[in-house]
Protein backbone atom coordinates (compact mmCIF):
# COMPACT_ATOMS: atom_id res chain seq x y z
CA UNK A 1 0.00 0.00 0.00
CA UNK A 2 2.72 2.67 1.05
CA UNK A 3 4.55 1.11 -2.43
CA UNK A 4 1.76 2.20 -4.08
CA UNK A 5 1.19 5.64 -2.94
CA UNK A 6 4.93 6.18 -3.20
CA UNK A 7 5.42 5.25 -6.86
CA UNK A 8 1.95 7.69 -7.36
CA UNK A 9 3.19 10.65 -5.83
CA UNK A 10 6.72 10.23 -8.22
CA UNK A 11 4.66 9.71 -11.22
CA UNK A 12 2.63 12.81 -10.67
CA UNK A 13 5.91 14.88 -10.11
CA UNK A 14 7.07 13.43 -12.93
CA UNK A 15 3.65 14.26 -15.06
CA UNK A 16 3.87 17.48 -13.60
CA UNK A 17 7.49 18.21 -14.75
CA UNK A 18 6.83 17.32 -18.13
CA UNK A 19 3.77 18.95 -18.49
CA UNK A 20 4.90 22.29 -17.07
CA UNK A 21 7.83 21.46 -19.99
CA UNK A 22 5.62 21.16 -23.05
CA UNK A 23 4.02 24.19 -21.86
CA UNK A 24 6.47 26.28 -21.51
CA UNK A 25 8.01 24.97 -24.72
CA UNK A 26 5.09 25.77 -26.72
CA UNK A 27 4.51 28.87 -25.20
CA UNK A 28 8.19 29.85 -26.20
CA UNK A 29 7.79 28.49 -29.71
CA UNK A 30 4.48 30.85 -30.38
CA UNK A 31 5.92 33.65 -28.80
CA UNK A 32 6.30 36.58 -31.06
CA UNK A 33 9.52 37.61 -32.48
CA UNK A 34 8.92 40.84 -34.46
CA UNK A 35 11.25 41.48 -36.86
CA UNK A 36 12.78 45.02 -36.69
CA UNK A 37 15.50 44.97 -38.99
CA UNK A 38 13.23 46.47 -42.19
CA UNK A 39 12.20 48.61 -40.38
CA UNK A 40 15.99 49.69 -38.78
CA UNK A 41 17.28 49.39 -42.67
CA UNK A 42 14.43 51.81 -44.01
CA UNK A 43 15.41 54.34 -41.09
CA UNK A 44 18.92 54.05 -41.92
CA UNK A 45 18.06 54.43 -46.16
CA UNK A 46 15.47 57.79 -44.95
CA UNK A 47 18.14 59.19 -42.50
CA UNK A 48 20.68 59.28 -45.22
CA UNK A 49 18.16 59.99 -48.37
CA UNK A 50 16.91 63.01 -46.17
CA UNK A 51 20.65 64.63 -44.99
CA UNK A 52 21.51 64.01 -49.11
CA UNK A 53 18.78 65.45 -50.35
CA UNK A 54 18.47 68.72 -47.87
CA UNK A 55 21.93 69.19 -48.46
CA UNK A 56 22.77 69.03 -44.94
CA UNK A 57 25.27 65.80 -45.41
CA UNK A 58 27.36 68.45 -48.05
CA UNK A 59 27.66 71.06 -45.13
CA UNK A 60 29.17 68.55 -43.09
CA UNK A 61 31.04 67.47 -45.93
CA UNK A 62 32.86 70.88 -46.13
CA UNK A 63 32.66 71.56 -42.08
CA UNK A 64 29.38 72.72 -40.97
CA UNK A 65 27.95 69.64 -39.28
CA UNK A 66 25.11 71.91 -37.58
CA UNK A 67 22.25 70.77 -40.24
CA UNK A 68 23.03 67.46 -40.09
CA UNK A 69 23.31 66.65 -36.12
CA UNK A 70 19.95 68.45 -35.98
CA UNK A 71 18.88 65.59 -38.06
CA UNK A 72 20.21 63.13 -36.46
CA UNK A 73 19.12 64.34 -33.09
CA UNK A 74 15.60 64.61 -34.37
CA UNK A 75 15.18 60.71 -35.19
CA UNK A 76 13.70 58.22 -33.05
CA UNK A 77 14.75 58.39 -29.64
CA UNK A 78 15.12 54.79 -29.17
CA UNK A 79 17.39 54.37 -32.25
CA UNK A 80 21.01 55.04 -32.55
CA UNK A 81 22.36 55.95 -35.35
CA UNK A 82 26.03 56.13 -37.17
CA UNK A 83 26.51 58.28 -40.08
CA UNK A 84 29.72 58.08 -42.14
CA UNK A 85 30.85 58.96 -45.65
CA UNK A 86 33.77 57.73 -47.67
CA UNK A 87 35.61 59.29 -50.17
CA UNK A 88 36.43 57.78 -53.68
CA UNK A 89 39.38 55.95 -52.25
CA UNK A 90 37.36 54.37 -49.40
CA UNK A 91 39.23 56.74 -46.80
CA UNK A 92 36.28 58.21 -43.61
CA UNK A 93 35.66 61.69 -44.22
CA UNK A 94 33.16 61.69 -41.71
CA UNK A 95 31.64 59.92 -38.91
CA UNK A 96 28.72 61.25 -36.87
CA UNK A 97 27.08 59.05 -33.87
CA UNK A 98 24.24 59.56 -31.94
CA UNK A 99 25.22 56.87 -29.59
CA UNK A 100 28.42 54.82 -28.92
CA UNK A 101 29.76 52.34 -30.80
CA UNK A 102 27.09 48.95 -32.29
CA UNK A 103 27.52 45.89 -31.06
CA UNK A 104 24.82 44.82 -33.40
CA UNK A 105 23.44 46.57 -36.50
CA UNK A 106 21.63 47.25 -39.22
CA UNK A 107 23.39 49.31 -42.06
CA UNK A 108 21.99 51.00 -45.91
CA UNK A 109 24.47 52.77 -48.29
CA UNK A 110 23.92 55.48 -50.42
CA UNK A 111 26.18 56.79 -53.36
CA UNK A 112 26.59 60.79 -53.04
CA UNK A 113 27.91 63.25 -55.03
CA UNK A 114 28.68 66.48 -53.69
CA UNK A 115 30.86 69.67 -55.69
CA UNK A 116 31.67 66.89 -58.08
CA UNK A 117 33.10 64.10 -55.91
CA UNK A 118 31.89 61.00 -55.60
CA UNK A 119 31.03 59.54 -51.76
CA UNK A 120 29.80 56.72 -50.24
CA UNK A 121 27.24 57.81 -47.63
CA UNK A 122 26.96 53.96 -44.72
CA UNK A 123 23.93 54.58 -41.80
CA UNK A 124 24.37 51.89 -39.49
CA UNK A 125 21.28 51.46 -37.11
CA UNK A 126 20.31 49.81 -34.04
CA UNK A 127 18.46 50.09 -30.55
CA UNK A 128 19.59 51.94 -28.14
CA UNK B 1 -10.41 -1.56 -4.11
CA UNK B 2 -7.07 -0.49 -3.89
CA UNK B 3 -6.45 -1.22 -7.32
CA UNK B 4 -9.55 0.53 -8.66
CA UNK B 5 -8.78 4.12 -6.58
CA UNK B 6 -5.26 3.77 -8.25
CA UNK B 7 -7.05 3.48 -11.36
CA UNK B 8 -9.64 6.35 -11.01
CA UNK B 9 -6.90 8.61 -10.08
CA UNK B 10 -5.10 7.46 -12.81
CA UNK B 11 -7.91 7.84 -15.53
CA UNK B 12 -8.24 10.95 -13.61
CA UNK B 13 -5.16 12.43 -14.09
CA UNK B 14 -4.64 11.81 -17.47
CA UNK B 15 -7.90 13.58 -18.42
CA UNK B 16 -6.55 16.33 -16.91
CA UNK B 17 -3.30 16.29 -18.25
CA UNK B 18 -4.34 15.60 -22.11
CA UNK B 19 -7.14 18.86 -21.07
CA UNK B 20 -4.87 21.02 -20.02
CA UNK B 21 -2.57 20.22 -23.34
CA UNK B 22 -6.02 20.96 -25.75
CA UNK B 23 -5.86 23.98 -23.63
CA UNK B 24 -2.14 25.01 -23.78
CA UNK B 25 -2.80 23.71 -27.73
CA UNK B 26 -5.76 26.17 -28.33
CA UNK B 27 -4.32 29.07 -26.95
CA UNK B 28 -1.07 28.63 -28.27
CA UNK B 29 -2.67 28.86 -31.52
CA UNK B 30 -4.76 31.51 -31.07
CA UNK B 31 -1.66 33.21 -29.84
CA UNK B 32 -0.19 32.35 -33.12
CA UNK B 33 -3.10 33.70 -35.09
CA UNK B 34 -3.00 37.11 -33.58
CA UNK B 35 1.11 36.88 -34.49
CA UNK B 36 0.41 36.89 -37.87
CA UNK B 37 -2.38 38.96 -37.67
CA UNK B 38 -0.21 41.37 -36.11
CA UNK B 39 2.80 40.84 -38.18
CA UNK B 40 0.88 41.07 -41.80
CA UNK B 41 -0.87 44.54 -40.65
CA UNK B 42 2.71 45.87 -39.45
CA UNK B 43 4.37 44.85 -42.75
CA UNK B 44 1.57 46.22 -44.70
CA UNK B 45 2.04 49.56 -43.21
CA UNK B 46 5.61 49.35 -43.57
CA UNK B 47 5.04 48.69 -47.61
CA UNK B 48 2.23 51.48 -47.81
CA UNK B 49 5.06 53.79 -46.36
CA UNK B 50 7.57 52.78 -48.44
CA UNK B 51 5.12 53.08 -51.74
CA UNK B 52 4.20 57.02 -50.26
CA UNK B 53 8.06 57.90 -49.70
CA UNK B 54 9.80 56.39 -52.87
CA UNK B 55 7.75 55.92 -55.51
CA UNK B 56 5.67 58.46 -57.37
CA UNK B 57 2.93 55.92 -57.96
CA UNK B 58 1.40 54.42 -60.85
CA UNK B 59 0.53 55.65 -63.36
CA UNK B 60 3.37 58.35 -62.58
CA UNK B 61 0.65 61.31 -63.34
CA UNK B 62 -1.94 59.80 -61.38
CA UNK B 63 -2.14 63.34 -59.67
CA UNK B 64 -2.34 65.09 -62.77
CA UNK B 65 -5.27 65.95 -65.44
CA UNK B 66 -8.69 67.32 -64.47
CA UNK B 67 -11.49 64.66 -62.57
CA UNK B 68 -9.43 62.07 -60.39
CA UNK B 69 -10.68 58.49 -62.69
CA UNK B 70 -9.76 55.79 -59.85
CA UNK B 71 -9.94 52.77 -62.22
CA UNK B 72 -6.74 54.21 -63.61
CA UNK B 73 -4.67 54.34 -60.46
CA UNK B 74 -2.63 51.30 -59.44
CA UNK B 75 -0.62 52.60 -56.91
CA UNK B 76 -0.47 55.72 -54.79
CA UNK B 77 3.29 57.77 -54.47
CA UNK B 78 3.96 60.71 -53.46
CA UNK B 79 7.92 61.62 -54.48
CA UNK B 80 9.09 62.69 -57.30
CA UNK B 81 12.46 60.65 -56.51
CA UNK B 82 13.48 58.13 -53.85
CA UNK B 83 12.45 60.00 -50.32
CA UNK B 84 11.56 63.52 -52.46
CA UNK B 85 8.33 64.40 -51.68
CA UNK B 86 6.05 66.09 -54.43
CA UNK B 87 3.65 69.46 -53.01
CA UNK B 88 1.51 68.84 -56.28
CA UNK B 89 1.34 64.51 -55.53
CA UNK B 90 0.75 66.00 -51.87
CA UNK B 91 -1.99 68.53 -52.89
CA UNK B 92 -3.79 66.45 -54.65
CA UNK B 93 -3.39 63.09 -52.00
CA UNK B 94 -5.16 64.63 -49.55
CA UNK B 95 -8.14 66.54 -51.56
CA UNK B 96 -9.05 63.31 -52.35
CA UNK B 97 -12.09 61.25 -51.18
CA UNK B 98 -10.68 59.75 -47.35
CA UNK B 99 -12.57 56.31 -48.50
CA UNK B 100 -11.39 56.07 -51.56
CA UNK B 101 -7.83 56.89 -50.69
CA UNK B 102 -7.93 54.00 -47.89
CA UNK B 103 -9.57 51.40 -50.96
CA UNK B 104 -6.20 52.81 -52.82
CA UNK B 105 -3.84 52.36 -49.80
CA UNK B 106 -4.69 48.81 -49.80
CA UNK B 107 -6.43 49.46 -46.08
CA UNK B 108 -9.63 47.36 -46.04
CA UNK B 109 -11.02 48.15 -42.82
CA UNK B 110 -8.46 49.78 -41.21
CA UNK B 111 -9.12 53.72 -40.38
CA UNK B 112 -5.86 55.86 -41.03
CA UNK B 113 -4.91 59.37 -40.20
CA UNK B 114 -1.81 60.55 -42.25
CA UNK B 115 0.75 63.66 -41.62
CA UNK B 116 3.26 65.26 -42.96
CA UNK B 117 5.15 67.64 -40.58
CA UNK B 118 8.12 69.72 -40.42
CA UNK B 119 9.70 70.51 -37.46
CA UNK B 120 7.92 67.18 -35.89
CA UNK B 121 10.62 67.48 -32.89
CA UNK B 122 10.06 70.77 -31.96
CA UNK B 123 7.02 72.86 -32.86
CA UNK B 124 5.37 70.61 -35.02
CA UNK B 125 3.85 72.05 -38.65
CA UNK B 126 1.88 69.89 -39.65
CA UNK B 127 1.88 70.80 -43.33
CA UNK B 128 -0.64 67.77 -44.85
CA UNK B 129 -3.16 66.04 -42.73
CA UNK B 130 -5.58 63.14 -43.67
CA UNK B 131 -7.90 61.30 -41.57
CA UNK B 132 -7.96 61.96 -37.96
CA UNK B 133 -6.73 59.64 -34.68
CA UNK B 134 -9.08 57.22 -33.75
CA UNK B 135 -10.15 55.40 -30.71
CA UNK B 136 -9.39 51.73 -31.35
CA UNK B 137 -7.70 48.40 -29.48
CA UNK B 138 -4.96 48.78 -32.15
CA UNK B 139 -2.88 50.86 -33.80
CA UNK B 140 -0.23 50.80 -35.93
CA UNK B 141 2.48 53.73 -36.75
CA UNK B 142 4.65 53.79 -39.43
CA UNK B 143 7.00 57.01 -39.48
CA UNK B 144 9.13 57.77 -42.46
CA UNK B 145 11.23 60.78 -43.06
CA UNK B 146 11.76 62.17 -46.67
CA UNK B 147 12.75 65.92 -47.66
CA UNK B 148 10.09 68.52 -49.05
CA UNK B 149 11.30 71.33 -51.04
CA UNK B 150 14.81 71.04 -49.30
CA UNK B 151 13.79 71.11 -45.73
CA UNK B 152 13.06 67.31 -43.74
CA UNK B 153 9.89 66.40 -42.90
CA UNK B 154 8.28 63.53 -41.24
CA UNK B 155 5.57 61.35 -42.98
CA UNK B 156 3.52 59.24 -40.34
CA UNK B 157 0.75 57.05 -41.30
CA UNK B 158 -1.53 55.47 -38.41
CA UNK B 159 -3.70 52.85 -38.89
CA UNK B 160 -6.58 52.24 -36.72
CA UNK B 161 -8.76 48.72 -36.23
CA UNK B 162 -10.28 47.47 -33.48
CA UNK B 163 -9.20 43.46 -32.73
CA UNK B 164 -11.64 40.81 -33.52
Amino acid sequence: MKKGIVFTVDVILAMIIATASIVAIMYYVSTPQLDTDKRLYLHGCDVLAVADLTGDLGDALGGDDTGLTALLESTDENVCINLEVFNSTGDEVLDKATCGAPTDYVQCKRSIVDDGDYYTGRARVWYR
Amino acid sequence: MVFTLDMIVSVVFFMAIVLTMLWVWTASYMHMEQYNDLSARSSRLDDIGTMLVTTGGSPSDWHQGGPFNADRILALGLARGGNELDPERLDRFVSLDYELLRRLLGLGSEDFHFTVTRDWEGTPDILYEKGSAKATSEVYVVRRFAALDGEAVELRLAAYYDKR
